[in-house]
């Protein structure tokens, strides 16, 4: 089941100046902006869960500003139980609304160094139930 | 009439406490091996998951070494590179902790990017391999601490 656009939708909506991109960073990616993109999970053989894995990563010149973003995104998802996740419409395909049962961090939010052009990295991961 | 009858429990509780002994050390022993396992499978990749930390000189995979509790139970053979396994850590008597001790070890599990030519000519290594393991073996090192378990209390 989808879920990734629509919880970029929620993080959007819910944090004005979160400048998001899908999957990784291009050549069109703003030049400082936060990755979010789906890193595996798990499935249930007997009942409907899944378990997504997120991961959230933010670049910036600016070491706190990167780390007010993914901070941002940290405190609005580390306590969410039973939201709605809102339909969103990407590219002419629309993705339903969809219920996070939880949200779960996997660990506080790490710095992780810089990147070739010197832009810092922070990093936060999430588990996101679906059922 | 007084009709008395003693019990004396002091020897089955005397039994219970040797059983009790028995069992924590038999635990003691399948958290052990299912911890070299999940350290080995995160270095080597496994069935399930053939994801294995990015290389470059073999620092990062030869800095594994594995915990349960505060124990230290084993260290990653070295690969090359200056690994500097971590020797020493504190958790829960029950917890299994799987340490990658370099300093870059998280910007290599966290990131897709710079990890240099030795990477790419090594199959199937690449970021969030304990991520994957956990939720591919996971399960499995459950089970297999279920069997020895089972087998030791016969």
């Amino acid at each position: 089941m989808n879920y990734l656009y629509n919880l970029a939708a929620f993080l959007e909506t819910e944090i004005p100046g979160l400048v998001l991109v899908y999957d990784d960073f291009t050549e069109a990616s703003p030049e400082e902006c936060t990755l979010i993109r789906d890193t595996g999970g798990t499935s249930s053989d007997d009942l409907d869960r899944e378990d997504h894995s997120v991961q959230c990563l933010s670049r910036f010149f600016d070491k706190l500003a990167g780390k007010a973003a993914i901070d941002s995104i940290y405190a609005l998802l580390r306590k969410q139980f039973h939201i709605t996740l809102p339909e969103v419409t990407l590219d002419g395909v629309t993705y339903p609304a969809v219920v996070a049962w939880r949200i779960l961090p996997r660990q506080t939010p790490t710095y992780i160094g810089d990147d070739e052009n010197g832009k810092q990295l922070h990093s936060v991961n999430f588990v996101v139930t679906i059922k | 009439m007084n009709l008395t009858f003693k019990f004396d429990v002091g020897p089955m509780l005397q039994q219970l406490a040797a059983v009790e002994a028995t069992r924590e050390a038999d635990l003691r022993f399948a958290l052990a091996q299912a911890a070299v396992q999940m350290m080995t499978w995160m270095n080597t990749g496994s069935p399930n998951e053939p994801l294995k930390p990015p290389i470059r000189f073999g620092t990062l995979r030869g800095s594994a070494s594995v915990f349960v509790g505060s124990k230290l139970i084993g260290i990653a053979p070295s690969e090359g590179g200056e690994p500097t396994p971590a020797t020493a850590y504190s958790a829960n008597a029950n917890i299994i902790t799987v340490v990658y001790n370099t300093s870059y070890a998280a910007k290599m599990h966290e990131w897709k990017g710079g990890w240099g030519k030795y990477t790419r000519q090594d199959g199937s290594a690449g970021a969030k391999w304990i991520e994957k393991h956990i939720a591919a073996d996971g399960p499995l090192a459950m089970q297999g601490i279920a069997e020895i378990l089972k087998e030791r209390a016969k």
